[in-house]
Formats: C-alpha cells, structure tokens, sequence
C-alpha cells in the first residue's frame, strides 16, 4: 500500500468510532470493502489500535477539562462517561480543536442534561467561551467540528441560578445564592463577563 | 589534518584506557556545536507559572508550546514578553506533521517563524509523527510508516520547514503504542537517515525511547547506540504510568530510574546542550520539580567533569 493509502486509513481508524468497530469486527471484510490490501489491514494490532484511539479521546478529555472547569466541576465523576459519549460523535480539527471539542461538548451537556445544574454550568461555559469563538460543523461531514474566531461582537445577558452564583464566587457546595444575571460581552477593546 | 590526526589519537588513548567511555569520532555539525548550552529546565504551564518565577534561579531556560502563541492575542504577547525577559526560551511545536503528505501549512510555518524570532529561541523543534492525514485531523501525534517513500516525505516536509524558518531545528522521536505494519526499516535507522538528510538535530526524549522499548520489547540502549548521538541538542525527561500493562507516556510522574541511567549514558558522550523536565499533568509539589531539575543538572555536570578528566589524563 502506498503511503497517502496508509496515512488516511489509519488516521481515519484513529479517529473514527464507526470505522474502527467495522474494523474491529472482521478486518478482512473491512479491507475488501474499503479497497485495501488484505495483507496490510490483518497487520494491524487491533488491541494496540483500540489503546491509542481511546488515549486519543482520553486527551481530548483532558484539554476540554481544562478549558471548562466548571462544567467538568459539575458532572464531577460523571464528567468521562458524559465525554465518552459526546466523543463517539465528533472529530475536532483545527488548531482551536480543544476549543471546539469544549464548545461542542457544552452543547452535548446542555442537550443530554436541560434543566439540570450542569446543564446551566455547561451554558455559563458554552456563553464564556463563545465570546471569542464560534464552532462550525464541516460542510459534508457533520462529524468534523473547528473553533473559528469570531468577527462580530458578542453582547448576551441571561438569567442563572444563585448556585451558579455561589460556583462562581467559590462558596462550598449547598450554599444558597441570589439568582443572577450575567452580561457576556465582547466588542472591540472590551471583553468580559459580569454579573449582579 | 596534522591537528586532525593528533586528536584522533588522543580520542584512541582516550578509549582505550576508559572502556566506559565512548568517544565520537565524528563530532557534531559546526552548527550544532555553536549552539549555547542552556543547562537544566522545565515546559512551561500557565498552572505552574507562578512558582516558575518564584524559583526563576533554580531553571535555567523554558520551553514554550508553540501553538500556545501562535495567532498573538495581547495577553499572549505579553506573556511571551515576560517569559523572555526573565528566561531564555525554546519553542516545541505540535503541529508540523513531517509524515504528512501534504507539505506543512504554509501558514503554520510563518506564525512559528515569527514566534521563533520574536521569542529569539536558539532552536525550535518539533515531532518526528503525523497529526493528520488529509483533511482527518487525528488530534495528536500517530507514528509514521517506516518505509523509503514515507522518509522521502518527511525529508521533504522537514526541510521546507526549516526553508522557512531560519532557524537550527532540532526533531523528537515520540512514544507510540502501534507499529505501523509493512515497515522496510527499524526506527533507529528511520531517525538516523532524517537527521543525517535533513541535517537536523535530535531532542532525544528519553521517557518514549524507555516507553518503546518496554512496549515494544527491545534494548534502549541498542537504540542509542544505532542513532547519531553527536546530533543531540536537547533531552527530554519525565515519567509516565502503566495502563493495562502498557506504559503510558503521561508526563505526569517523576522521572524514573531507567531513565535518570539513560541521561548519564548519553551525557557521557555527548556535550548536551539542555535537558528538559516534561511535566504536562497533575502536577506535584514544586519542590519535587525543583529536586529533579537538581538531579538533572549533577547529572550533566558529573559527565563534563569525567570528560575533562579523562582528556587531561590522556
């Protein structure tokens, strides 16, 4: 097989849960069906395949917790589960991929979750980190995510919960806030959050 | 050539009388010789960055991720501003994908050439992986084919990057738990013929080639001696964790003993120019950072005094 052939097809093995389980579950029908050599294909350890795909996804976790930590605050011990779910359905790409990874996986959080506390978490995150970007879905395939700067500004006010409040202000867990409103605004010479 | 030959006797003396030691007769590239020795320091983590100025006198340099700067917000260029004048800086990129088939983004190169000048880094360095194939984007670094045409394109790839950016270049050997099937040569000789064709130095991470080696089952020191060890610039060190019997390159325990054993080996024959302490994950006490920083450097300044010795008895 010629390297453009064995580029793409491992990296889609890598990344693509739907193609890896095809391949996963007979190679050799996987290799005849994508027009590869039967040699190559049977050649690739599937457990070794399986153990990078998943750290692939274990990083993406891991830069994602970083960029909302208070979304990942909120699911607490649920916080892999919920991304291993939200990852199976998505590709990040670009060099603001963990962001878009966050973006979407807010989305994922707010969708899975409505009227949760983690849900309005994942909102407060979604609406931060959308000050300055903007996730777009690739045209042909939906799977692929990019984080794009963005042009316009962002003027946004929304009413949250007084535990977010008490989240934001670092107070211990139970601890009842005022209900709060949050102005998200980003023009040109000033970005910031604030709340009352 | 008459100076020449009484240095090839002397290095012949050398040898002979100290077994332990290994002298290479053929010597770095000019250029790599005139790079300046940097000494013993640590990636640089916004988490970490205030006990990184507080112990500024116990790192001699950081390394900054190039991507973390690329596109220059102004809290990025101010950051940078503050690490340069309180550190000297090297920049490791990601993104450069050398076993690509693409050529690298012509884009990527220029932002990576102005973060180089503007940070003023004596080298900058990047993986010897693929991160994407195409337009899939894999998110991290995948081990290329060993193969004649995949070292054609990484040759390729490499020196139009260093055609942009006029800068030494030095490229790193990652961990990989896959083998890519159908490979027409090991990895030692797939590293040499880029460093050698590309006429590059080597950032030896030593925490993947242990990592390799375990997963992989072969001698680390067979690698080491089978890789043009007078291109090193630069040495990485951390330590990782099993995971079902795999181990894990994680950057996020102290380096281990096999390690700490290999830096002495390559210390022994080469004049390093920095060791880098990789610590990307749940980080410790900074003074556990600090005490391996610390071990770090007696390790280099041990091997340049055995080296001086052993020339000033021959």
């Amino acid at each position: 097989m010629r390297s453009l052939e064995i580029d793409e097809l491992l990296a889609r093995l890598y990344v693509d849960p739907r193609m890896r389980s095809e391949f996963l579950a007979d190679r050799l029908s996987f290799a005849r069906r994508y027009g590869y050599e039967d040699e190559f294909v049977s050649a690739i350890d599937p457990e070794a395949l399986k153990f990078f795909a998943e750290s692939l996804v274990r990083k993406r976790a891991n830069e994602v917790r970083k960029l909302i930590p208070l979304t990942a605050s909120a699911l607490a011990d649920d916080f892999e589960a919920a991304f291993d779910r939200f990852a199976d359905g998505s590709i990040p790409s670009g060099y603001n991929r963990h962001a878009a990874d966050a973006l979407a996986f807010c989305r994922h959080v707010t969708a899975e979750r409505s009227r949760s506390f983690a849900a309005e978490v994942a909102t407060f995150d979604l609406s931060r980190l959308g000050l300055k970007l903007r996730s777009v879905t690739e045209a042909g395939n939906p799977l692929v995510i990019r984080a794009l700067k963005r042009k316009l500004p962002v003027i946004r006010l929304a009413r949250f919960s007084g535990t977010l409040r008490a989240l934001l202000e670092g107070k211990p867990a139970g601890v009842p806030g005022r209900r709060t409103l949050i102005l998200f605004l980003s023009i040109p010479g000033l970005t910031g959050i604030w709340y009352w | 050539v008459a100076g020449a030959a009484v240095v090839a006797a002397v290095e012949e003396d050398v040898a002979a009388e100290q077994p332990g030691i290994t002298v290479n007769k053929l010597g770095p590239p000019d250029w790599l010789q005139r790079l300046p020795r940097l000494g013993v320091g640590l990636g640089f983590r916004r988490p970490l960055a205030r006990p990184i100025v507080e112990h500024a006198a116990e790192i001699d340099f950081l390394e900054i991720i190039s991507e973390h700067y690329l596109g220059f917000s102004r809290f990025d260029k101010r950051e940078l501003r503050e690490l340069r004048r309180r550190f000297p800086l090297v920049a490791h990129g990601l993104s450069l994908s050398p076993g690509t088939l693409d050529p690298p983004d012509h884009t990527y190169l220029g932002d990576v050439g102005e973060l180089v000048k503007t940070a003023s880094t004596p080298w900058w360095s990047d993986h010897l992986a693929m991160t994407r194939a195409g337009r899939i984007d894999i998110g991290h670094l995948a081990p290329v084919p060993l193969t004649g045409e995949m070292l054609g394109i990484v040759c390729r790839n490499i020196n139009q990057a260093k055609d942009r950016i006029k800068c030494p270049f030095a490229v790193e050997n990652i961990a990989h738990t896959l083998q890519v099937p159908g490979a027409e040569m090991g990895e030692a000789e797939f590293l040499s013929q880029v460093l050698e064709q590309t006429d590059s130095g080597l950032l030896l991470d030593l925490m993947n080639l242990h990592a390799n080696a375990r997963n992989h089952c072969y001698d680390a020191y067979e690698f080491l001696e089978s890789i043009p060890l007078d291109r090193v610039v630069q040495i990485h060190i951390i330590g990782g964790h099993y995971a079902r019997g795999v181990l894990v390159d994680s950057h996020s325990r102290p380096t281990p003993e096999e390690v700490w054993q290999m830096l002495e080996f390559v210390a022994r024959r080469v004049d390093i120019k920095a060791v880098l302490l990789e610590w990307d994950e749940q980080f410790p006490e900074f003074s556990v950072i600090i005490d391996q920083l610390s071990r770090a450097r007696a390790i280099l300044a041990g091997a340049r005094l055995r080296t001086e010795v052993s020339f000033a008895v021959a």
